[in-house]
């Protein structure tokens, strides 16, 4: 081939230009320069397409909703006045696509709209907070890459496995990071993946603590016709709270499952996490004080945990082996033991003492053993009160 | 100022045409070399290249033969062939 064929194919398979070896060094540095110059046109012309197309497919639509046209109505309003707008709505409410017509709206519509995922927390926004007080933040992980992205499908994207371990790497060398994790049948197994995966990872010295909790339905009880239910329920159908301390305590009113799975997961999920070095509870969690959870006593009736609430026990009629004082002191005493979390103020955390999942109660081990950290079992105290509990709904004295 | 992100590759087999290229770029960018195809083509692969200056006439691979290549497998980076 000539140099004019040789040209000619080069254009051909898109080059953007050809010179001889007798080149000029300013018309090579100029033409080098031109070439960068379209690239970044180039470049720019596929992100802007990308952004009206992404525009167009969220366009707001408000509807024949009166409310909706009156919040449109406030954000046309708004929308020149130089000032910051909060927008607080319910998940999946449309408050992305009203900031974009804010945005469209407020005559800067032509600068870039960018959306901050605050499924993770920037840089930039940590260091803004820190002198405010933030001194650190929890992540939650539910299980490896797979279990997580499975358990959390939504959020277009932005709470994937992969971007919240980003979000880590680049916030951890400036404050606290905890890891938690929400775990059931399908994914506890995959826990300890992501414990060998943390643990490689430049920021796992930086983890002030890493531990899990279960997934419990609140779904009500079903109750059959003339047994009762081993599971104690509210006077609605729906179990109490059962006070399960290794685990169900924290997890939101949660009805013990005669919970052979959640504590016998809790600690394989502990003992897993404690082999690699990541600190992390050494007995039960805190749970937040409800003034809702409710304890069985052996007439059937229910009653507060009194030291959660803050005041004395109101009867001396309890279960099993432990006199209420001993329950108040159990109840005051218990203690993540992470003592960074302990809350300040709040007496005592999950303080139901009836044994309902009877698992290993740290409180048993703390009354009996001595140590909230050793393992008990109680199970024969609470079978032993179920039967009382029969023979009570029966009538028989 | 210096154009401190861009990068530029320059594939040629022939020595001084690479250190002249190199020498006239190099103020202004990340100036790489390679002297073969087949060299480019692999620090393409593993560098973030903006622009290529490429030696039609080369052993191997020659240039037209790597273009297609970047052409079908980096298109957004310039080339201009020499």
């Amino acid at each position: 081939m000539n140099e004019v064929e040789v040209a000619v194919q080069a254009i051909k398979h898109g080059a953007y230009h050809y010179i001889t070896k007798e080149f000029d060094y300013d018309g090579l540095r100029s033409l080098v320069r031109n070439a960068l110059q379209r690239q970044d046109l180039s470049r720019r012309v596929v992100s802007l397409s990308a952004q009206v197309a992404d525009q167009n497919d969220r366009e707001f639509v408000p509807g024949p909703s009166q409310v909706m046209r009156e919040v449109v109505t406030m954000v046309k309003k708004v929308a020149n006045l130089p000032a910051t707008v909060l927008i607080l709505g319910e998940s999946g409410t449309g408050k992305e696509l009203l900031a974009r017509l804010l945005h469209r709206e407020s005559g800067r519509g032509d600068a870039p709209f960018i959306a901050v995922n605050l499924a993770a927390i920037p840089r930039e926004v940590v260091e803004r907070l820190k002198p405010l007080g933030l001194e650190g933040f929890k992540v939650t992980l539910d299980g490896d890459r797979e279990s997580h992205d499975r358990m959390r499908p939504l959020r277009g994207g932005q709470g994937t496995f992969d971007k919240i371990i980003d979000n880590i790497r680049q916030v951890a060398p400036l404050c606290n990071i905890a890891i938690g994790g929400n775990f059931d049948e399908q994914s506890v197994d995959s826990y300890p993946a992501l414990l060998d995966f943390l643990k490689e990872q430049s920021f796992a010295d930086s983890l002030v603590k890493v531990a899990f909790k279960p997934i419990i339905s609140t779904e009500p009880v079903a109750q059959s016709n003339g047994l009762i239910p081993l599971t104690a329920l509210d006077s609605s159908g729906k179990a109490l709270g059962g006070g399960c301390m290794t685990a169900a305590g924290a997890g939101g009113g949660s009805p013990c499952d005669t919970c052979n799975f959640i504590d016998e997961k809790m600690s394989f999920l502990r003992e897993e996490t404690k082999k690699r070095d990541f600190p992390t509870l050494t007995a039960c969690t805190w749970a937040p004080a409800r003034s809702t959870r409710s304890t069985p006593t052996p007439s059937a009736q229910t009653d507060r945990c009194s030291p959660a609430l803050g005041s004395r026990p109101n009867s001396a009629s309890r279960w099993a082996t432990s006199t209420t004082t001993d329950r108040t002191k159990a109840c005051g005493r218990r203690r993540r033991s992470d003592s960074k979390n302990s809350v300040p103020g709040i007496p005592a955390g999950d303080c139901s003492f009836i044994p309902v999942c009877a698992g290993g109660c740290s409180v048993a081990a703390h009354n009996e053993l001595g140590n909230m950290n050793e393992k008990s079992c109680h199970k024969t105290s609470f079978e032993s009160s179920m039967v009382s509990l029969a023979h009570s709904a029966a009538g028989v004295s | 100022m210096k154009s401190q992100t861009k990068t530029i590759l320059v594939v040629d087999d022939d020595e001084g045409m690479r250190d002249t290229l190199s020498a006239i770029l190099k103020r202004d960018y990340d100036v790489r070399v390679a002297a073969t195809g087949e060299k480019g083509l692999s620090v393409l692969k593993k560098a973030d290249i903006n622009l290529m200056l490429l030696d039609v006439r080369m052993p191997g691979m020659n240039g037209l033969d790597v273009l297609k290549v970047v052409h079908d497998h980096y298109s957004e980076v310039e080339v201009i062939m020499v």
